[in-house]
């Protein structure tokens, strides 16, 4: 071990040079780091220093990141095979309060992204102890924390989907840390880890280490900073994405990560995930809009009928809901209450429920300027003689936001309170509120844009791409020999790449 | 006396209209003016449904089935007079000699021509034929077999020579058509007619003929506007020629009418009060003219009132009673949505003097509003605590702004979601079948709709599918304890 360190300390260069290393000294400088690391014989790495002094604190975990991570990973292993813990469960020494449990923090809290992609397994294999562990000792929290820093440091914009991803969603959900969750649920998914194409790879001037436009060319099954994903992962990411946002009422986007969902392709088989995605989009839909969602274009039809077979009693509840009747959507939620059980939709429903009152005040403003009080519970409270719990109702409803109103109660009890709506044209929005709003939009367009060029990058240079260009040139250069024009061929090849889609 | 097996046997009429004010109309001077099969249909209907001429009408209409040789009307006449008299009356009875003899008689006649038509068969002479069939279908027609009528007259089509031949055949499909009800037959026969090339005069005769059959089967068809069309671009030489089918009388008031339904006020101003040949017939029904005046002149309440004296009329009509409702229910509305349009408010109270409800029990007007403000035919709003009706205000700048913020974010959603289906094939991640074997395997992938297959994946005890259920559970209890999940985020911050 002592021999080592001298050499592990050389790297990154310190005091750093005058002219930073290029991509290419990086890589060579870190692979030679990685061989000697990963060269070692196993027992070496895991030894202590013969000065006594603990490894970890001559290594720095933010600037030696490589090698702190590669002797992490010997200690913990010796100390799972030092100790008599049974296979599944993990020593003590590796859980929180043990004497590894502070270095594991501080390199998860302080690591050097660039340097981590050359460890991709063992850094996951961090990840993972640190997700047992705290399982083990009860405490998931730490592990929600942890692994956020982790995912956010290793990708600032978070937009691949790693396997990472899907065990902190999954941790999360479980321990009902919805706040937690939003960092990185916040940004989207718009990339999903693809096997690269070796021949693309090597045609490329690029490192590990350069600079990228999209985590995608690192966080990939091949380096090993994740692992390679089922779709059954990834529709579960979102489908559990979805009811994060849900367990927050925020329905909107909730909306977004089902809707993900129900657009997955498939060959003609319809995933389970899917029919429970749809049975929670059309209730949030309700929950959002009064009014029964719309499919999002581009849905398979057989589909739509499997799904629709099986979730019937939603699609009556939502018929019930939209119909107006209060009765008939008390009927329906009870009819179908086993169904709800089962399904574990009860809360939802029960918030339709709910909801439903919201939403025929709202209506109302469809049709009335103003109207009394006695009228508005006529038409939308249960029990329309009680006047006083429909104006503590209003009340909160406006309170709320969500209703755009004035509810008037005059002095002389005589005469009725009014409830007049406001038209949504009398909350002025300054030109700095519009100015704003089309900013953002602005930047949020431009990032789908770059990651949609990206895509589109990544499409052109693979290999089936290129094959089918070589096999449109050969047919085009006939077709000019029989003397038929070249421009049909160009447009039937470009219907065809999008037919797949 | 015993009837025969095949012996007819009375309908009941169908469930009508019940009209109980007594018509404007003279039932003699008015069933006068119609010829051939349409006068028992006229008075029968009048017969069922006029509580006042009920007698009256069934009387004629028996008369009138007597005369021809429809048996089954003549039962339907008498089996729907019988209630209205005293029970002694002769009247009300059969009489089963007639009606022995005319059967009797019927199927000599029908037999007769079969053979006859069966003779210029043999002989191959095709104008014998068409003929032959043509007083085969007349025949058929009399009688009320209107299926055979029509088989017979379709016939004749091989047989046509001259475009005058097919015109009267078609003529013929017409007047069978109407009988029944069938206004596709009426288009299609019309379109032909209008298909062949006739003579100057012969078209001359049969322009106002096809333009009032068109105009019934549009309006039977519901399309108002091209009914109204047509019926204006009746040639006046119509005079009484069609009689057995229409009047111009007629042709005034379902014109105008239709017209009144569908047509704005420009149109109704250029293409019915300017119209040098409509007026002719508007002549003939001055108050439909009046009444279409007032309505150009948005003097509501009097048009309205004229529709309303002229509605028991109406109803007693043959074609207009399945209409009648619907169409003065689209006059109403269109009357208040134009009474409507110069205002940004009207007190109810105005509205309601103007438009007089025509529900009884409930004259409040803004009930009547309330679904056409739904239906978004009213762009306006009801204030009930200042008794106005508001104009909708839109606020053009706004709602530029709102929509070009929503089509953003419906490029966004829709890119995203596209990305990330292109990203699923991409990485070769679309939904497949799981393989034969090994699926009870913990997480087996996908599950195709096969029962047995989900459950597969929930006894394999692995399956992640029960642990989504007991997590979605836990999220379930915490929702509907409706507490914010504030409280369980917020506990769940402690470090």
């Amino acid at each position: 071990m002592d021999d080592l360190i001298p050499k592990l300390l050389t790297f990154p260069p310190v005091p750093s040079p005058a002219e930073p290393l290029s991509d290419y000294q990086y890589d060579q400088s870190i692979r030679a780091i990685s061989q000697l690391l990963t060269s070692a014989p196993p027992g070496k790495l895991g030894s202590g220093l013969s000065t006594g002094e603990d490894v970890f604190d001559i290594l720095d975990p933010s600037t030696q990141s490589l090698a702190y991570l590669h002797i992490l990973h010997a200690h913990i292993e010796a100390a799972r095979s030092a100790s008599k813990a049974s296979p599944g469960s993990l020593p003590p020494a590796v859980l929180f309060g043990g004497r590894l449990w502070p270095r594991i923090v501080a390199f998860v809290e302080g690591f050097d992204p660039v340097q981590v992609r050359y460890a991709g397994s063992q850094f996951r294999f961090v990840l993972e102890v640190v997700t047992r562990g705290t399982q083990q000792t009860g405490q998931p929290l730490q592990a929600v924390t942890l692994l956020r820093s982790a995912i956010l440091r290793l990708d600032p914009t978070s937009s691949t989907l790693t396997s990472t991803h899907h065990k902190f969603v999954r941790l999360c959900l479980t321990c009902k840390a919805f706040q937690e969750a939003l960092p990185v649920l916040e940004r989207s998914i718009y990339h999903l880890p693809v096997s690269i194409d070796k021949g693309a790879a090597a045609r490329a001037t690029r490192f590990l280490c350069s600079e990228t436009e999209s985590s995608a060319s690192y966080l990939n099954p091949d380096h090993g900073l994740t692992l390679k994903l089922s779709s059954r992962d990834c529709l579960e990411y979102h489908l559990y994405g979805g009811m994060i946002y849900m367990g927050l009422k925020q329905w909107e986007r909730a909306m977004s990560f089902l809707e993900v969902v129900l657009l997955a392709p498939s060959t003609n088989v319809t995933s389970a995930i899917m029919v429970e995605a749809y049975k929670k989009w059309v209730l949030v839909g309700l929950l959002l809009s009064g009014r029964a969602p719309s499919l999002p274009k581009g849905m398979n039809k057989n589909m739509m009928r499997n799904i629709h077979a099986l979730a019937k009693p939603y699609n009556c509840l939502v018929e019930a809901f939209t119909s107006g009747r209060l009765f008939r959507l008390k009927g329906d939620i009870e009819e179908g209450q086993s169904f709800w059980l089962s399904d574990c939709n009860f809360g939802l429903v029960l918030q339709v429920y709910d909801a439903f009152r919201k939403f025929s005040v709202l209506r109302l403003a469809n049709i009335y300027a103003a109207l009394p009080l006695t009228e508005v519970a006529r038409r939308t409270s249960p029990d329309p003689s009680d006047l006083v719990e429909a104006a503590s109702y209003i009340t909160r409803l406006i309170v709320s936001g969500e209703l755009n109103a004035t509810l008037t109660l005059p002095q002389d009890t005589t005469t009725p309170a009014t409830l007049r709506f406001l038209p949504s044209s009398s909350v002025p929005r300054t030109e700095a509120d519009l100015h704003y709003d089309l900013t953002a939009h602005k930047a949020e367009l431009e990032i789908i844009l770059k990651h949609l060029q990206d895509s589109d990058h990544r499409l052109e240079i693979s290999k089936e791409y290129i094959d089918k260009l070589r096999v449109m040139k050969k047919q085009k250069e006939q077709e000019t020999k029989a003397g038929v024009s070249g421009g049909q061929v160009m447009s039937d090849f470009d219907e065809d790449v999008m037919a797949d889609l | 006396m015993d009837l025969k097996a095949d012996a007819k046997v009375p309908s009941t009429p169908k469930s009508r209209v019940v009209v109980t004010e007594t018509p404007k109309f003279d039932l003699d001077s008015y069933i006068a003016n119609y010829a051939g099969r349409t006068r028992y249909a006229r008075l029968y209907l009048i017969g069922t449904s006029s509580k006042v001429l009920a007698t009256e009408a069934l009387k004629a209409a028996v008369a009138e089935a007597k005369a021809g040789n429809d048996v089954q009307r003549y039962m339907d006449a008498v089996a729907a007079l019988r209630p209205h008299l005293t029970p002694g009356d002769p009247d009300g009875v059969i009489d089963r000699s007639w009606v022995e003899r005319k059967e009797k008689q019927n199927k000599a006649e029908s037999s007769r021509l079969e053979a006859e038509l069966k003779g210029y068969k043999n002989n191959l002479i095709k104008e014998s034929i068409r003929m032959g069939n043509e007083d085969l279908g007349a025949h058929y027609h009399a009688i009320g077999d209107l299926t055979s009528a029509t088989k017979a007259y379709g016939r004749m089509r091989d047989y046509c020579t001259t475009p005058a031949h097919i015109a009267s055949t078609s003529f013929r499909v017409i007047e069978v058509a109407i009988d029944q009800n069938n206004w596709l037959a009426v288009q299609s026969s019309v379109h032909k007619i209008r298909n062949i090339q006739l003579k100057p005069d012969d078209h001359a005769k049969a322009q106002p003929k096809t333009q009032a059959a068109m105009g019934l089967s549009q309006m039977h068809a519901g399309d108002y506007r091209d009914a109204a069309i047509s019926f204006l671009n009746t040639d006046p030489s119509l005079g009484d020629k069609y009689n057995e089918v229409l009047t111009s009388n007629d042709v005034a008031v379902y014109g105008g009418l239709c017209a009144l339904a569908s047509m704005s006020r420009e149109e109704l101003q250029a293409q019915v009060l300017e119209n040098t040949t409509f007026r002719n017939f508007l002549e003939l029904e001055p108050h439909i003219r009046r009444a279409i005046n007032f309505f150009c002149a948005a003097k509501y309440t009097q048009c309205l009132s004229i529709l309303e004296a002229y509605r028991a009329d109406y109803l007693l009509d043959l074609h207009l009673q399945r209409h009648l409702v619907k169409i003065y229910g689209r006059i109403r509305t269109k009357s208040i949505v134009q009474y409507f349009a110069p205002f940004s408010h009207v007190t109810l109270d105005s509205m309601a003097r103007t438009f007089a409800s025509q529900d009884r029990s409930n004259p409040a007007i803004e009930d009547e509003l309330v679904p056409l403000i739904a239906a978004g035919t009213l762009k306006a709003k009801i204030d009930l605590e200042h008794r106005v009706l508001v104009a909708d205000e839109v606020d053009l700048r706004a709602e530029v702004h709102r929509e070009a913020f929503e089509s953003v974010k419906r490029f966004k959603k829709e890119a995203h979601l596209k990305l990330m289906r292109m990203e699923f094939l991409n990485a070769g991640l679309e939904i497949k079948a799981p393989p034969r074997q090994g699926m009870g395997g913990g997480g087996g992938g996908f599950s195709s709709i096969a029962g047995d297959v989900l459950a597969g994946a929930g006894a394999a005890g692995g399956g992640d599918m029960t642990g989504l259920q007991q997590r979605g559970q836990g999220l379930a209890k915490d929702s509907s304890r409706g507490a914010g999940l504030a409280s369980g985020g917020g506990g769940g911050r402690k470090r």
